[in-house]
């Protein structure tokens, strides 16, 4: 075998046993790296080691079968197959692994022993992951569209009547990657608001949420609840108080317009509710206020958490809030027209060259090891504040809708809790709420789940009966079978 | 015939848009591998049709190569492909490896693979939608 098979050989080896850092010493200072998994070639043995670090922490049991090899004293070209499975990527429900499997060829370029150029073309039919969202003209489509579409969207869910973009082409590890370390943009214009404009803006939004707002001041933010009159979940919106009399509810996926509008439309209130024109973007992760800073007419550095101010971005008007979906350093900009969406789009993945910034949308692989949930979590179950782990947003002493029922829940004690779950090996997606069984009892349902990177383990959140204890051993009941689970604390992580 | 001279005609061939010419570079049951186009075809007769139906919607396609390695038995080479398609006019070019591998009277495989990041594959982009 020539030397430059031996290296190529060498490279496969040490790619199958996921040693990046093993691979250091078989590239070229100025080596090319272009695989069709990355937007563009990696140009040096440094950033060419660094995504491959990236890109193997989303890969388990890989294999790399070498059929046909050619090598001469400028290189080896090579055909073959690759076959891994993906980590964070979730099984079908049917049983069936998220896998990365393909044929390919590879071409390398070799020097003094050192590969120059790594190009390598694939057969791209088992890369089409699955087929498009089917769209539908009854939801709508939200003003960074062209920007998503651009950026690869694959999978939509409808969310307020509205397409929301959730999986793009990256791996789940490339996007992990990306927004704890570097800068994410996500499309959050389905995040509608619920404006409400008045004198009585106030006294309406006390009523229809959970927590006092007596001290709210104007570029304030709150993380609240809204509920039904039985005490149940409604949502939990975002409040921010842009202006002197307008309140906005940035709130989940629920019609809390309609009914904060017919609240209002009893005639106790003096105020307009309305859903106004304004998308919402996100810029996550800890290189988002230098990238906001570039764009902002007015410096956004001492904005603090759940603070917003008026500013202009990119020279369009817009309301920006510190607050987010991923847990860590984020910023939310709500422009105030859509007309110039695009235009705010594109000047912030300008802005974000520099650092490298990828759009992607909300991360759960995140979100769920800060132990961030969504009102998917909460709606559709009875779920009480208190079952939620929310009792120190209700503050009984105002009046409230929903008061009295969760003045009894609150004197009586909850029946459920919410809790965290390591959960033993991979699990599916998430299609349904698993059943959590203790002993030959259910007890509860898995309502959140994903993989974690940072513990390289499957997590889950569930509501339980208020009787499970902390370390408790309970069985989870999903579409792969029946896995033990571990009762624990939640946030996961809190770095 | 020499898998390099196999891999010229092929290139000649599907660049004249010849379908027949593509199909006779082939054993009687050769295989083409040819996914961009979601084609896998076994056999001249097959090959023929499914060339013919990949080019009738295309006004203009080229493939070329830029280097190769082989063997007596087998090549494998890297280029370009481009095309321009009868519909939206939408001029595409991806990077391309071309492999060929010698059967007994012609090429026994011919399997095409691509560097087709720029205009995503995988997800319903902008060039399955314009169909």
């Amino acid at each position: 075998m020539s030397k430059n098979q031996e290296l190529l050989e060498k490279f496969c080896a040490l790619f199958e046993q996921r040693d990046a850092d093993g691979m250091s010493d078989i590239w070229a200072e100025d080596a090319l790296y272009e695989i069709p998994l990355h937007d563009t070639a990696l140009h040096g043995r440094e950033e060419i080691l660094h995504n491959m670090r990236i890109g193997l922490r989303g890969l388990e049991e890989i294999r790399i079968v070498l059929d046909n090899v050619v090598a001469d004293s400028g290189g080896v070209s090579a055909e073959g197959t690759f076959y891994a499975r993906n980590i964070g990527v979730p099984s079908r429900v049917d049983g069936r692994p998220s896998r990365l499997d393909f044929r390919f060829t590879l071409i390398l370029e070799i020097e003094d022993g050192k590969i120059k150029r790594y190009s390598e073309y694939f057969d791209t039919r088992n890369l089409r992951m699955e087929e498009r969202t089917r769209l539908s003209t009854a939801s709508r489509r939200s003003p960074y569209w062209e920007g998503t579409v651009e950026a690869g969207v694959a999978h939509y869910m409808v969310y307020n009547h509205m397409f929301f973009p959730v999986v793009y082409k990256h791996s789940p590890a490339e996007e992990y990657e990306a927004l704890t370390k570097r800068v994410t943009l996500w499309d959050v214009g389905c995040e509608r608001q619920t404006e409400v404009r008045g004198p009585d803006a106030l006294k309406l939004v006390q009523y229809i949420t959970t927590r006092d707002l007596s001290k709210l001041k104007t570029g304030d933010c709150r993380y609240t609840l809204c509920c039904d009159p039985e005490g149940h979940i409604l949502c939990d919106p975002v409040l921010l108080k842009p202006y002197d009399d307008v309140i906005w509810l940035s709130h989940g996926d629920v019609d809390l317009t309609l009914w904060a509008r017919a609240i209002a439309m009893e005639g106790k209130f003096d105020v307009t509710v309305c859903e106004p024109d304004v998308a919402p973007v996100q810029i996550q992760g800890p290189n988002s206020l230098a990238v906001l800073n570039k764009l902002a007419s007015k410096p956004v550095d001492g904005l603090g958490f759940y603070k917003c101010m008026e500013n202009t971005i990119a020279g369009i008007e817009a309301i920006v809030s510190r607050t987010g979906w991923s847990g860590g350093l984020g910023y939310e900009v709500f422009p105030l027209s859509s007309d110039k969406a695009m235009h705010l789009w594109n000047a912030i993945l300008e802005a974000g060259s520099e650092f490298d910034i990828m759009v992607i949308g909300p991360n759960i692989n995140r979100a769920i090891e800060k132990g961030v949930t969504d009102t998917g979590y909460h709606v559709n179950s009875n779920m009480n504040p208190y079952e939620a782990g929310h009792g120190r947003l209700v503050h009984l002493e105002k009046e409230f809708i929903g008061r009295d029922a969760l003045r009894k829940v609150h004197e009586e004690g909850p029946a459920r809790q919410t809790v965290g779950l390591f959960i033993e090996g991979n699990i599916p997606l998430l299609e349904w709420f698993w059943p959590v069984e203790s002993g030959k009892s259910k007890v509860g349902e898995v309502r959140w789940a994903a993989h974690s990177f940072a513990l390289n383990r499957s997590l889950g959140i569930a509501l339980v009966d208020a009787s499970i204890q902390q370390r408790a051993q309970v069985t989870v009941d999903h579409p792969l079978g029946k896995v033990l689970a571990t009762v624990t604390t939640i946030p996961f992580v809190t770095d | 015939m020499s898998v390099d001279q196999m891999l010229n005609q092929f290139c000649a061939a599907f660049s004249a848009k010849n379908a027949e010419a593509v199909a006779a570079l082939f054993d009687e049951q050769g295989l083409l591998e040819f996914p961009f186009a979601g084609q896998r075809l076994v056999g001249r007769r097959e090959i023929a049709n499914g060339v013919a139906r990949m080019c009738e919607n295309l006004d203009s396609v080229s493939i070329s190569v830029r280097s190769k390695r082989a063997t007596e038995q087998f090549v494998i080479s890297e280029g370009r492909m481009s095309f321009r398609r009868t519909a939206s006019k939408e001029e595409v070019s991806c990077a391309i490896s071309i492999v060929v591998e010698r059967g007994k009277s012609g090429a026994a495989r011919i399997s095409t693979y691509y560097d087709t990041y720029a205009i995503r594959p995988w997800v319903d982009g902008k060039i399955f939608a314009t169909g």
